[in-house]
């Protein structure tokens, strides 16, 4: 039997519903990455100061508005992906519990005053006064009144941003995750995957800013864990897949010599996690610079992370199994 | 951001490195069912350059045609990716040995200029070669070679002869 025929019958999708069964170009890409990456940004910003002070490397006290910055650019590209794009609104007329997309549109929505309050308190007194300079006459006193909280209240507001920063991070793999008729997406693990990948990136992000000595080794000691936590989730995600139902071990084979087989270790394994990986632990090893190039492959193997598995998720849909 | 002197350490031994180069050859054997190679990623990268910028003229011509055209993935092949391993491989032995850095290997009386040209005619003399012969060092002398193939084992002493024949001539340009 036909497969689009097939699947058009079992999910109910048709011309008059879906007029296709791959849809998900490359906005979707660049969005999951760059969202992951400013989740990535904001949680480790807000734990390097919750946990050592204030870091004094120059991007810490603008990193959360370049990460809206970051953020805008990726909602811009999921704009362009939107059939009706003037429909947004509807999105926060109500909250589905049981809908990611739901959530989804509310992170991103906390993001933006959350990240502007940590920003705020960030920033020296001449940024807080240039800030200021653009705040309409009628809103100085609101505006005031926010610039406080940011200073007083800057540890909760650290926390408050640092899970934030993990929920963003999240929901950029459960969106995927929570669609089971995507045999590659049916995983629990795809959330957890994204989040510490987004870590990864975001601390790929800083890496390539310069930091200080202090601040790099700590973030680059970071990244270390959220590589290796990386690695050991996608095995664990193939072994899942490999020991699963048929469908599953559909989706596993993607991977174990199927067409998605080259790309998948050598862009996002090799290139992306286990080369960045060894280069971080030589150089702490052996007292070597530090070279921009490790962080430039890690944000290259999240970019192909997030590419490969929403082509592959896109292409392994329902179908029938010999 | 403080800068540390990277302590250059000592080359692998060739004779080692040689040894392990076989390995790596068997473990490609064993692994991908294919052995090494360089210049057929080389070729499918200009073939795919060149289809990109003049698709008539690839798709009409007898060599290039089964590399390119529409539907056809020409990136999609072992030597690629073995080729993007190779670059990593590199990079990461330079620097974990200390010896990461741009800089061009000349001799010193030569410009950068002309050991760039230099470097340029020999790449394109050596990849109209390697299509002439159906293959490089790796893909003809190693694999072939591995193999047991008269014709790679033929291919490595020409190869060898023409090495001995024409270094003397460029040997200047070292010193």
């Amino acid at each position: 039997m036909n497969t689009t025929l097939l699947e058009s019958v079992t999910t109910r999708a048709n011309h008059l519903i879906d007029p296709g069964l791959a849809i998900w170009g490359w906005q979707i890409t660049v969005y999951l990455f760059l969202g992951g990456m400013v989740a990535g940004i904001l949680s480790l910003s807000a734990l390097l100061e919750l946990r050592h002070g204030k870091p004094s490397s120059p991007i810490f006290r603008t990193a959360p508005f370049v990460a809206l910055g970051i953020l805008s650019l990726g909602m811009g590209a999921l704009f362009l992906d939107l059939e009706y794009p003037f429909h947004v609104w509807r999105f926060y007329t109500r909250f589905q519990l049981a809908s990611p997309m739901s959530w989804g549109s509310w992170i991103l929505v906390a993001v933006y005053p959350a990240a502007f309050v940590f920003g705020l308190g960030s920033l020296d007194d001449s940024g807080r006064s240039f800030v200021r300079s653009w705040v309409p006459k009628n809103l100085e006193g609101l505006y005031d009144r926010v610039e406080k909280h940011a200073i007083e209240r800057r540890r909760e507001i650290l926390t408050g941003v640092f899970f934030i920063g993990l929920g963003l991070g999240v929901y950029t793999g459960l969106l995927l995750g929570t669609m089971a008729a995507r045999l590659q997406w049916n995983s629990a693990l795809l959330g957890p995957l994204f989040l510490v990948s987004g870590l990864s990136t975001g601390a790929a992000f800083l890496l390539l800013t310069g930091l200080h000595e202090e601040e790099r080794k700590r973030i680059v000691r970071w990244d270390v864990n959220a590589i290796g936590t990386e690695l050991v989730l996608i095995l664990l995600m193939l072994i899942g897949f490999g020991y699963g139902t048929e469908s599953a071990r559909f989706a596993a084979s993607n991977f174990l010599g199927g067409p998605y087989t080259p790309v998948f270790w050598s862009l996002v394994v090799v290139l992306g996690l286990v080369v960045p990986l060894l280069m971080e632990a030589v150089e702490a090893k052996r007292h070597l610079p530090f070279t921009l190039v490790t962080p430039a492959l890690v944000l290259v193997g999240g970019l192909a992370l997030r590419a490969i598995l929403l082509a592959a998720g896109q292409d392994s849909a329902f179908r029938l199994i010999p | 951001m403080e800068q540390i002197e990277p302590v250059e350490r000592p080359l692998w031994n060739p004779y080692v490195a040689g040894a392990v180069l076989g390995l790596v050859l068997l473990a490609s054997y064993l692994v991908m069912g294919f052995g090494l190679g360089a210049s057929g990623a080389t070729n499918r990268l200009a073939i795919g350059a060149a289809w990109c910028v003049a698709p008539h003229a690839v798709e009409t011509n007898a060599y290039f045609a089964p590399y390119a055209g529409p539907g056809k993935k020409i990136l999609d092949d072992w030597l690629v990716f073995e080729v993007l391993g190779v670059l990593l491989g590199g990079f990461l032995a330079a620097y974990s040995g200390g010896r990461l850095k741009l800089n061009v290997q000349k001799g010193p009386r030569i410009a950068r200029t002309q050991r760039l040209l230099l470097a340029v005619l020999g790449g394109v003399l050596m990849g109209v070669a390697a299509r002439l012969a159906r293959g490089c060092a790796s893909g003809q002398a190693l694999t072939g070679g591995a193999a047991l193939s008269v014709g790679s084992w033929i291919f490595m002493m020409m190869f060898f002869a023409g090495a001995y024949l024409f270094a003397p001539l460029l040997r200047k340009q070292w010193r």
